[in-house]
């Protein structure tokens, strides 16, 4: 599967970039492509452009708090889940992609 | 034509104030009463006493309380403007007359226990806290003072006979006080005296005395009871703040006298302590706090007194953990004798503290002293900013006692001797030997380091016994500082002469206050230069190379420098007269006194000003007014270039912390925008934005922490945090602790393997800091599942950012911690320092960013 994904927490210097470190690094794993956008202190990083979104199947949110420009992801499948369910267990959440 | 029957006007109200009625809005009352011709009567329907509402002590005496029905019955030929202003005054203005409980409840309200110190480990009784630190010791209730009935009813054989007990009481009292000047070393004791004695010597005072027991043929001890209502409801009611503080003086000496005349058993006074004690009370005079044996006294709680009460100030300058505003009426009688503790921390008084607690404060003991060790090690370096730059951390004393004591906390000199404790200490002028000894003492003590003596420095508003000033509208704009020398120049030529004289044993500097103008300067010169003569002339030995210099405390001066520095060395803000004089607003006005903000733009472009001109002509600053005492804005005077800056003993060591954690270019740099800003708001936003300068590595072996014994994430927090607090990462442990919290309650920071990563982002920390825990025992960290956790990193950032801005590493950091070899890394079994090295090699800027795998 080819996959984007944006995270973000509220304090956004510790779990933004956990989970886009475990997101990554599970997609490796399981075999699916994956470009993570992290949406934190330092603000977005990694920015998903129209195309990127445009080829990927799904979006993954992996946030606390609103994504910024939600509006890109209006045409794709998202699917939420709050930072500590991808950090628990981000096996499971590429389950039920 | 009006009937000449009036009709009485009535107006019925519920007392609206808090504390019941007392002097203030009685006082109020009176005055608005006075204004009319209408007899007006004020009736307390509770308790069925009336009292006439122009009378003070009649109001006072209708015991209102709280929520008491009343009745205000007007009558007479004015009585509709009468009543219309009546009622104006008691809707809009009685109820807001009372002014001191407000400060407390609020105070109660702000009360939250930290997360490591629940709920049910102790009983708490908040309060506002005005001095910091924590004490323990068993409960002392010192109860209102009241003179026995018994005594007040007594029959009396003749009002002469009372009068003359009372007559006597006052001479004894009076031999008593000049004896026992000779035995206070402290200046605030001193002080004290000076001002009891005076009373005790007061005319009006002994007449009023007199008058009350001829007038009413009763006891002496009743006589002195209604004198000392008469006088203090009178004081109490002032709005100027040191009036009231009089009143408090006033009860000090008539209970002296009661004692003088019953003897101490009816009359007991002395707070008599045997043992660590906290002490609870309504209210607590000056010379009650004074008679406290000081070693039992661990903590107190008072009911009433402000931040700023004579009390409270003595207790600040013994360091005793104190609390005000307390709601005394929610402690149990029976408390009296059990254990209790003062936390001026959090501001609570904890009564049954149960292991829970005693745990919580074993932890801030250690953190309070922690600290205390790292500021020490600070404090006996040289003041430097991390850039080199130096400015000299000097002392304000008034005794050579106070001297000694600065001097060990780290002083590097003495910036301000206050001499006017040598004059008031004694009947009449000083002798020249008398004053030589004093100084040549205290510049002994302070060795090779330079001591700036200031000449006394008194005027209408520091009144002196031995000297009349004639009556002033307004003291403080009148003879004071060094326009009184004229007047009383055989005193100053003394003074000079003592001066030169001592100054062959140290390194003195002299200071004149209030200087105004160059000819004030050079007359002032005029007599030193004349005094050296004689003195050369009859042989004497003397300093004749004394540098001279002047305190600026008139904004006149600040435009005149270039013409006075001619003839002064050297210059010192006096911040306290030089803010009042500069806003024109009395410091002692509570209604005005706000307005003298040190960090209003206005005040620091005059300062700005001042410090140019002071460097043009090639001379030295300092400041010596309390505005050097807070640490808080020191950074400003940095970078306004003062050469030293003075302050009591107490913040030394806070203020050479401050040097030691600030570059002189960004303080220089935020002086610029502070002098651009338009509020004192926008200039304290900047101060408290103003990042630490020391370059401290974001993790040190200090940091990490193996083996710790915590019982609760509550625990483990406040030790990791107290850490950063003994390490001086932060100022401010429960701010931090408090944002930590924030983070935790959005969702536990725990994310599997037992780790948790709990982290803040706050201005309450003063440089990022990444901490390493090891628990011993695995604790529960909360969140859905409660899981457990063994290994703890603590990130702890700035909000604002700073010249090291660590957010690209702690991200690479938190990536880390989702790889299994990162992880089994941190829980080998290293030591502490090799696990340091591991964290800061994987916090190197140069590692990996993570970037996602391209699609």
């Amino acid at each position: 599967m080819k996959i984007v994904a944006v995270t973000a927490c509220p304090t956004g210097i510790a779990h933004t970039y956990m989970a886009a470190e475990l997101l990554e690094k599970t997609a490796r794993k399981l075999g699916h492509t994956i470009k993570v956008e992290t949406q934190g202190a330092m603000g977005i990083e990694n920015e998903l452009s129209a195309a990127d979104i445009a080829a990927a199947d799904v979006a993954i949110f992996a946030t606390d708090i609103a994504v910024e420009q939600e509006d890109r992801f209006e045409k794709i499948r998202k699917k939420h889940f709050p930072i500590h369910v991808v950090l628990k267990n981000a096996e499971a959440v590429f389950a039920q992609l | 034509m009006r009937n000449c029957e009036f009709m009485p006007l009535t107006f019925s109200f519920v007392c609206p104030l808090r504390q019941g009625i007392h002097a203030r809005p009685a006082s109020l009352l009176e005055d608005v009463a006075q204004r009319f011709k209408s007899t007006v009567t004020l009736l307390n329907e509770r308790t069925g006493v009336s009292a006439d509402a122009k009378n003070i002590l009649a109001i006072i005496a209708s015991n209102l309380q709280h929520n008491d029905a009343c009745r205000l019955t007007v009558s007479g030929t004015d009585e509709a403007e009468a009543m219309t202003e009546l009622t104006r005054f008691l809707q809009e203005e009685f109820p807001h007359s009372d002014g001191n409980l407000g400060e407390a409840t609020l105070a109660a309200a702000e009360f939250e226990l930290p997360p490591a110190l629940p709920a049910d480990s102790a009983k708490f009784l908040p309060a506002k806290p005005v001095v910091g630190g924590i004490g323990r010791g068993k409960v002392v209730r010192v109860g209102r003072f009241q003179i026995p009935t018994a005594l007040r009813q007594a029959e009396i054989a003749s009002a002469n006979a009372e009068w003359e007990k009372i007559g006597g009481a006052l001479d004894r009292l009076y031999q008593k006080l000049v004896q026992s000047k000779a035995n206070s070393s402290k200046g605030i004791d001193g002080q004290l005296i000076i001002v009891q004695r005076a009373i005790v010597r007061d005319v009006a005072f002994r007449q009023k005395l007199q008058e009350t027991v001829e007038k009413l043929h009763c006891s002496a001890a009743e006589a002195i009871a209604q004198t000392e209502l008469f006088l203090t409801s009178q004081l109490m009611a002032s709005e100027n703040e040191r009036l009231r503080e009089r009143a408090a003086d006033i009860q000090d000496v008539t209970r002296q006298l009661l004692q003088e005349i019953y003897g101490p058993e009816a009359i007991k006074l002395k707070v008599d302590l045997t043992d660590d004690s906290v002490v609870i009370a309504e209210e607590l005079t000056p010379a009650q706090f004074l008679s406290i044996e000081r070693r039992w006294l661990k903590g107190l709680v008072l009911a009433q007194a402000g931040t700023t009460s004579h009390t409270v100030i003595l207790a600040r300058s013994f360091a005793v953990p104190t609390l005000v505003g307390a709601d005394l009426r929610t402690i149990e009688p029976e408390l009296s004798g059990q254990a209790a503790l003062v936390d001026g921390e959090i501001g609570a008084l904890l009564t049954h503290l149960t292991k829970a607690a005693e745990r919580y404060y074993q932890l801030e003991a250690a953190r309070l002293s922690g600290r205390a060790g790292m500021r020490r090690e600070i404090s006996l370096r040289p003041a430097m900013t991390v850039d080199g730059h130096r400015i000299e951390v000097l002392l304000n004393v008034g005794s050579t006692d106070d001297l000694r004591t600065g001097l060990a906390e780290g002083a590097e000199g003495v910036g301000l001797v206050r001499t006017e404790m040598l004059f008031l200490n004694h009947e009449s002028f000083p002798s020249e030997e008398a004053q030589w000894s004093v100084y040549r003492q205290m510049l002994e003590t302070a060795g090779a380091r330079p001591v700036v003596i200031r000449t006394f420095d008194f005027g209408g508003d520091k009144p002196v016994g031995y000297v009349t000033f004639g009556a002033e509208e307004n003291p403080f704009l009148g003879c004071r500082g060094v326009r009184l020398y004229r007047q009383l120049e055989t005193g100053f030529r003394s003074q000079i002469r003592a001066l030169l004289r001592a100054a062959t044993t140290g390194n003195l500097r002299i200071m004149i206050p209030m200087i105004t103008t160059l000819q004030e300067a050079r007359w002032v010169k005029k007599i030193v230069a004349s005094e050296k003569e004689k003195l050369a002339a009859e042989g004497i030995p003397f300093a004749s190379n004394v540098p001279l210099g002047a305190m600026v405390e008139v904004p006149a001066a600040v435009f005149a420098i270039r013409e006075l520095a001619q003839e002064f060395d050297f210059f010192s803000v006096g911040s306290n007269d030089l803010l009042q004089y500069f806003f024109a607003a009395d410091r002692t006005n509570a209604q005005v006194a706000a307005l003298n903000d040190p960090l209003q733009p206005a005040f620091l472009r005059c300062v700005q000003q001042l410090a140019q001109s002071v460097h043009a002509a090639g001379k030295t600053l300092s400041l010596c007014g309390e505005m050097g005492g807070d640490a808080r804005l020191l950074p400003l005077l940095l970078g306004l270039e003062f050469d030293s800056v003075s302050a009591s003993g107490a913040s030394i060591p806070c203020l050479k912390e401050v040097v030691a954690d600030s570059n002189w270019a960004d303080c220089r740099q935020l002086v610029r925008s502070a002098l651009t800003a338009t509020t004192p708001a926008e200039v304290w936003d900047l101060l408290s934005k103003k990042p630490s300068a020391r370059q401290i590595a974001l993790v040190t072996p200090e940091l990490v922490m193996l083996d710790v014994d915590a019982q609760n994430k509550a625990e483990v927090i406040k030790v990791a945090i107290d850490r950063l607090f003994t390490a001086g990462r932060t100022n401010a442990a429960r701010a931090l602790e408090q944002a930590v919290w924030v983070r935790e309650k959005v969702h536990p920071t725990a994310f599997g393997h037992e780790f948790a990563i709990p982290h803040g982002k706050t201005d309450a920390v003063e440089t990022d800091s990444v901490m390493l825990i090891k628990l011993r025992n695995p604790v529960a960290w909360g969140g859905e599942e409660g899981e457990s956790v063994r290994t703890v990193i603590l990130l702890a950032m700035r909000e604002s950012g700073g010249p090291n801005n660590h957010l690209r590493v702690l991200a690479a950091l938190a990536r880390k911690l989702m790889h299994e070899e990162f992880r089994q890394e941190l829980n080998s079994n290293r030591t502490g320092s090799e696990l340091c090295a591991l964290l800061a090699e994987t916090i190197q800027p140069q590692s990996r960013q993570s970037k996602g795998v391209g699609l």
